[in-house]
Parts: structure tokens; sequence; C-alpha cells
């Protein structure tokens, strides 16, 4: 089966370091509460095998399990016949008029984020 | 298709503190399930319910108390420390506008919500593997979410003699045809105690997250 590429994008150009990233599906190494609006995905880090990438996303008060579910439910979609990339949240709103949305905006409750890579 | 365990902490939805004496630390919640609270971030609201008629060593931020129960919605910026469950909270001397004085006989009720490490979820690919660590007690050990060469480690209290049951229990999640997406394992929360079928009978009764490093 293909694998599913997991995309985040901050709001923002997407031309500078941390502004966007994207993880394959199976990269996904868990998530955690770390105060009531945010939640941190984990990813194996995308450089070498040293301290693991995350995305720590803002969310509503005391949402972290809806906002879990939301997550597999993207990051398990079955997209036969598709590029399987998958957008778990842009907020971007500054694309070019040419280009529009990558795809979905993913999940809508994530306001914020900020990508940190090792 | 991965299937991913969603895990919260036992909490109550709140804890009433009813100070034996003029002191500024609550007495030690209970209800967490074998673990404790280290963070404020879980501590949504406090509650202050006077005693008295009158207490003229509270913050200027607040309403004057003029009656007894009259309650105080106290600032959580005040909260002087949190360790083992216990929160200890200023005074009016340490904090002149957010502090609040105790006095013999005031109520304090805390009010609880998600914080630091208190809902995690793990591909079902990253355990590593499950083992009876005591009696009525099993311990999941799962690929470190930061990859610093640590385990991190999720324990589930039980009835006693239940860890085979336990395991089969996990088994049958990770395995089910009818997952694969994120499978409630255990949520504690609000007071409420939400355990996927698979583990339903067990007496699960506890559960303690240690990450391999703090968040």
């Amino acid at each position: 089966m293909a694998e599913n590429y997991l995309f985040f994008a901050i709001d923002g150009n997407n031309d500078a370091d941390k502004d966007a990233i994207m993880f394959p599906a199976s990269g996904f190494k868990g998530a955690v509460s770390t105060n009531s609006t945010t939640l941190e995905f984990f990813f194996v880090d995308t450089e070498t095998i040293a301290e693991n990438d995350d995305v720590s996303c803002t969310i509503s008060a005391n949402n972290h399990k809806t906002v879990c579910g939301e997550f597999a439910s993207l990051a398990n979609g079955n997209r036969n016949n598709t590029n399987n990339f998958t957008v778990i949240r842009d907020l971007n709103g500054d694309l070019p008029s040419n280009e529009g949305a990558i795809s979905a905006a993913g999940i809508s409750d994530i306001s914020a984020m900020t990508i940190t890579t090792s | 298709m991965e299937t991913y365990l969603y895990f919260r902490k036992f909490r109550p939805a709140s804890f009433v503190s009813t100070q034996g004496s003029a002191t500024q630390t609550l007495n030690t919640i209970t209800g967490l399930g074998g673990d404790d609270i280290d963070s404020t971030t879980e501590i949504a609201t406090l509650t202050v319910t006077s005693v008295d008629a009158a207490n003229s060593n509270i913050g200027s931020n607040y309403t004057a108390i003029s009656g007894i129960g009259q309650e105080t919605v106290v600032a959580t910026s005040a909260i002087n420390s949190m360790s083992n469950s216990v929160l200890v909270f200023d005074n009016s001397t340490q904090d002149s506008a957010n502090g609040y004085t105790f006095e013999s006989g005031d109520v304090i009720t805390i009010t609880f919500q998600q914080g630091l490490e208190t809902s995690f979820m793990y591909p079902a690919s990253s355990l590593m593997g499950i083992e009876a660590t005591a009696t009525g007690q099993t311990t999941l050990r799962f690929r470190s979410l930061k990859n610093n060469n640590q385990d991190d480690v999720v324990v589930i209290n039980h009835d006693n003699g239940k860890y085979e049951n336990i395991v089969n229990g996990i088994n049958a999640i990770i395995n089910g045809k009818n997952h694969g997406g994120v499978v409630t394992v255990i949520d504690g929360s609000d007071g409420k105690t939400v355990l996927s079928p698979e583990l339903q009978g067990l007496g699960v009764d506890g559960l303690i997250y240690t990450p391999e490093s703090g968040y």
C-alpha cells in the first residue's frame, strides 16, 4: 500500500526554514498534550537519527482527543489513485492565486503551529 | 493501516480542599489513578469559598470579602508550586495583586483540565513490549516520542492476576478488524473512566505515564 505523506504549514509564505514540513505517516512516533491548548506531534527526524522532529499545535481547550482522532483518520486515509499527499493542517492564507490550496486545509481546530526539527 | 492507541490519565473533574489550618498548602489531590500532578497546566480554575465574613488579606484584584460563603475565583498565576499533587498558593504578601491568604476552614475547589502529559497517543507499531511489573500492575513500553534512547512508559493498574487479560486485550485492540484509526484504550478524565471494551472487567483503575523526558 502506498505511503501517506503528512503535510503541515504555518501561516506564511512557506519559503523559509520551518514554514512547512512533510513526514511519511510511518514516521509518526506519537503525540502528547503539553497544556490545555497544545498538542505536540512527533516524527522520526528528517535529517539524521537524532532527536525526533515535532510539530506543536495550538488547539481548542481540552480538545486533544478529537484532534488525535482526526489525525488518525487522515494518516490512515486510503488514497488509492491519488498522490497520497495528506494535509494535516495548512494555515497558509497567502498562496499564489493560481495554485490555490494544496488540497484540503486539514484539521480545522489547529489554529497555530510551531515546527521544530533537530 | 495503523492503529493509534490513545490514553488519558485519571483525573477527577474537581477536587475540594477544606483548610484544616491557616496554611497556603492545599490537601493532597486524590483520585488520580496512581499518578500525580506536577504541573500547573492541569489547573483550570481555583475558587475559594470564604469561611469567614471578612478577610482583609487578599490580593487587590479581588472583591473584598463581605460575607460567609463568598466565592472568589483566584488567579492561577498565583500558584506558588505544584508538586506531587500538592498545590501551594501565594498569600497576599507574596503576591499583593493575586495572592490570597487562606483561613482555617476556607474551602478551595480546584477544577481540572487537560495539561502537560495528561493525554497521549502512540502508533501501535511503537509498542515494544508489555510486562508484568507488580501485582496488579502492567507496564507498556513504547519507542520514545523524542528518541533520546529511552522508552516511554505507560503503567496500567488493575485487579490482581489480570496481566494476561491486559495483554490479550491490548493484542485484540491492535489486531481487531474494527480498528484502523484511533482507539481510546483508557480515558480516565473528568472523574469518569472509559475503557476500550477489550479491557473492561479487569479492574483498571490507574494510569501512570512516564515519558523519557519532560515535554
